[in-house]
């Protein structure tokens, strides 16, 4: 979970999480981004890496077309747009490219999907059809920041666990080794207990 | 009876001055950290510390959530488990005995903490996707249904229902 962002409408949240996510890249990688249907992602996107093309005169009457902004060359984003019946239900998914020439069959929602539902299930804030709702922005903030923490470096993921083999007295069995998404990233060499996560003492200097 | 032979060494090698202001500040190992006494706190005793270069008294408590609180660290650290684990804030107080505001600033604290360890540790990631979507959930509805209930009486779209809160 690199970034999350809290806002009233979703094309107000695309432009400020992804330069969220961007704080959190290496400054060459051009990752490849897939989102839902929805176009502020695109625009947001386009806004912060695109080029200026712009066309030769040709000699001809009439004004010249104005240069455009064009994605860049290494830009890769690609939607996953569901298509839902009368009640809601996902009959159809289909995949666009929309900048760059990303594979199809790479762009995905499904992680992020699940990742919601991770959200949702251990963040009483989020839960469905219940009092436990944020009655401010700031609350949510903050249980928001502190699951982020969490998730990251305490919260072995299931799916990442490494299968390794020990020995003993003769005997060798299987066991799995348990592993956080920061230890998949190369930021941890352990989990993190939730003390640890406290008392670790941060300098930052201005 | 007072113990016999020198006090024991305090380890204070991994310690480094919080004071901003300090050259030293942030740079465990340097050797100018001593130990400055101890006092007692509900966990047990804390040690004092301080900073040769510039003079700093602080405690090994000093940048971490329990700096400062009077609460044992094992209920605080049970109240974030408990948050993390989907209970509600109210939930969290009522299991620990505890008043909802001290939840609450606990967990501004604790936020806090995981901001700036978030800060440190999520930069120059090497991903190769990145997947982005929203979450919908409301944060104080009533306000906001309050005033769309008024609008739609005042264009006479239909008259507020008396039982949904305005």
């Amino acid at each position: 979970m690199l970034a999350f962002e809290v806002a009233a409408t979703e094309a107000a949240l695309a432009e400020p999480l992804i330069t969220r996510t961007e704080a959190c890249l290496a400054p060459v990688s051009w990752p490849l981004w897939t989102s839902d249907g929805l176009e502020a992602y695109g625009t947001a996107l386009l806004a912060r890496h695109h080029v200026i093309q712009s066309f030769p005169r040709t000699g001809r009457r009439g004004r010249p077309r104005r240069p455009r902004l064009v994605a860049h060359p290494r830009l890769q984003y690609g939607q996953v747009v569901k298509q839902r019946d009368m009640r809601h239900r996902v009959i159809d998914v289909t995949q666009r490219v929309v900048f760059g020439a990303p594979p199809p069959e790479q762009l995905l929602t499904v992680y992020v999907e699940r990742h919601n539902l991770s959200l949702r299930q251990e963040n009483g804030r989020l839960r469905r059809k219940t009092l436990a709702f944020s009655k401010a922005v700031g609350g949510l903030r903050n249980q928001l920041t502190l699951y982020q923490a969490f998730y990251n470096l305490c919260r072995p993921h299931r799916g990442l666990r490494q299968r390794t083999l020990q020995s003993a007295r003769g005997n060798t069995w299987r066991r799995w080794r348990l592993v956080t998404p920061a230890m998949a990233a190369g930021i941890a060499n352990h989990v993190w207990s939730l003390r640890g996560l406290m008392t670790t003492r941060i300098f930052i200097n201005h | 009876m007072a113990k016999r032979g020198r006090k024991p060494t305090v380890d204070v090698s991994d310690v480094a001055c919080p004071n901003q202001r300090c050259g030293e500040h942030g740079q465990p190992g340097q050797g100018n950290i001593v130990a400055n006494g101890t006092y007692q706190t509900q966990t047990g005793p804390a040690r004092r510390l301080r900073c040769r270069s510039c003079g700093e008294a602080f405690c090994n408590r000093t940048g971490t959530v329990f700096y400062d609180l009077r609460t044992h660290e094992e209920k605080v650290l049970l109240a974030f488990k408990q948050l993390v684990k989907g209970m509600p804030l109210r939930g969290v107080a009522d299991v620990l005995g505890t008043k909802l505001d001290t939840i609450r600033s606990w967990l501004t604290l604790g936020a806090a903490q995981s901001a700036r360890v978030n800060q440190r540790l999520l930069q120059e990631l090497r991903v190769s996707e990145v997947e982005l979507d929203a979450l919908w959930t409301f944060v104080k509805k009533k306000r906001l249904r309050q005033r769309a209930t008024l609008w739609r009486a005042k264009r006479g779209w239909g008259s507020p229902s008396p039982g949904r809160g305005g």
